[in-house]
């Protein structure tokens, strides 16, 4: 049985589910922002199997990809440094606690 | 090609796994833990799939660096407080159409445009960072050295918090 572009899509729609399930329905902020880098990871999966498959010769998926994990790298770091803070005002992480912000 | 068949399969399984399990972990330390496997079951999906390159960053980047971040943080909030997933009925069902709904398209695409790609595309050049690099000097210069920039941005506005908010 061969390997095809629908296997790699369907496994990163797979993915994309779950961390997008875990996103909206975990309390805690950090679990929230590892939820996210599930997503993230499934959206490289969709990026570099297209190239791999389809647009091999120009690898614009590959340099969107490397693009993508760079930028979800910082705005990781920077989402830590806020939940630190956050945690160091509140006492707390549990995003049903913090709520400032609620209209 | 069998093999290949085998390695998609076997890894596909565990990232799913791997990815379940994050979610469903009531200890965040653990949810790190089996988002770290993910990562790096994801990165070896990188190097099946042509891209040797960035399976080596995604290993690194994601599944050393970031894992060792979260890792942390969460010793500096001391957070023991166990997490429990409550998914209410109504968002099980939104969620679970999204899901189908998505399933559906892709069947629907399989049968109209995907048919004709399939693996006999890839070339059989396993190293291609040659031509990664070539591709962003050439054609995406400009875009890497904004996100050279919009890195430096990050790194000093990070610093800037830790320096005047975290010592008060």
């Amino acid at each position: 049985m061969e390997i095809t572009l629908f296997h790699y899509l369907v496994l990163a729609l797979i993915i994309f589910a779950i961390g997008f399930t875990g996103l909206v329905c975990a309390k805690n902020i950090i679990k929230a922002l590892i939820c996210i880098e599930i997503i993230m990871s499934a959206i490289n999966i969709n990026f570099i199997a297209f190239t791999a498959y389809k647009n091999y010769m120009f690898l614009t998926g590959m340099v969107f990809s490397l693009f993508i994990i760079a930028i979800s790298a910082v705005q990781t770091a920077i989402g830590l440094v806020l939940i630190y803070f956050i945690y160091k005002n509140k006492q707390t992480l549990t995003s049903d606690e913090i709520e400032e912000l609620k209209g | 090609m069998l093999i290949q068949t085998i390695i998609f399969y076997t890894t596909a399984i565990l990232l799913i796994c791997a990815c379940l399990l994050t979610v469903i972990s009531k200890k965040v330390m653990h949810s790190v833990l089996y988002a770290l496997i993910s990562f790096i079951l994801c990165g070896f999906l990188f190097f099946a799939l042509n891209a040797p390159f960035l399976g080596a960053i995604q290993i690194s980047v994601y599944g050393i660096a970031l894992s060792i971040l979260f890792v942390i943080a969460i010793n500096l909030t001391n957070c023991t407080k166990e997490d429990e997933i409550k998914v209410s009925p109504r968002l099980f069902l939104v969620i679970s159409g999204v899901f189908m709904l998505c399933s559906a398209i892709l069947t629907m695409m399989k049968e109209s445009r995907l048919e004709y790609l399939h693996s006999s595309y890839l070339l059989t050049a396993f190293d291609n960072s040659k031509q990664l690099s070539s591709e962003l000097l050439f054609h995406n210069l400009v875009a890497f050295e904004l996100l050279g920039l919009y890195l430096l941005t990050a790194l000093i506005g990070i610093s800037v918090l830790l320096v005047f908010k975290g010592g008060r």
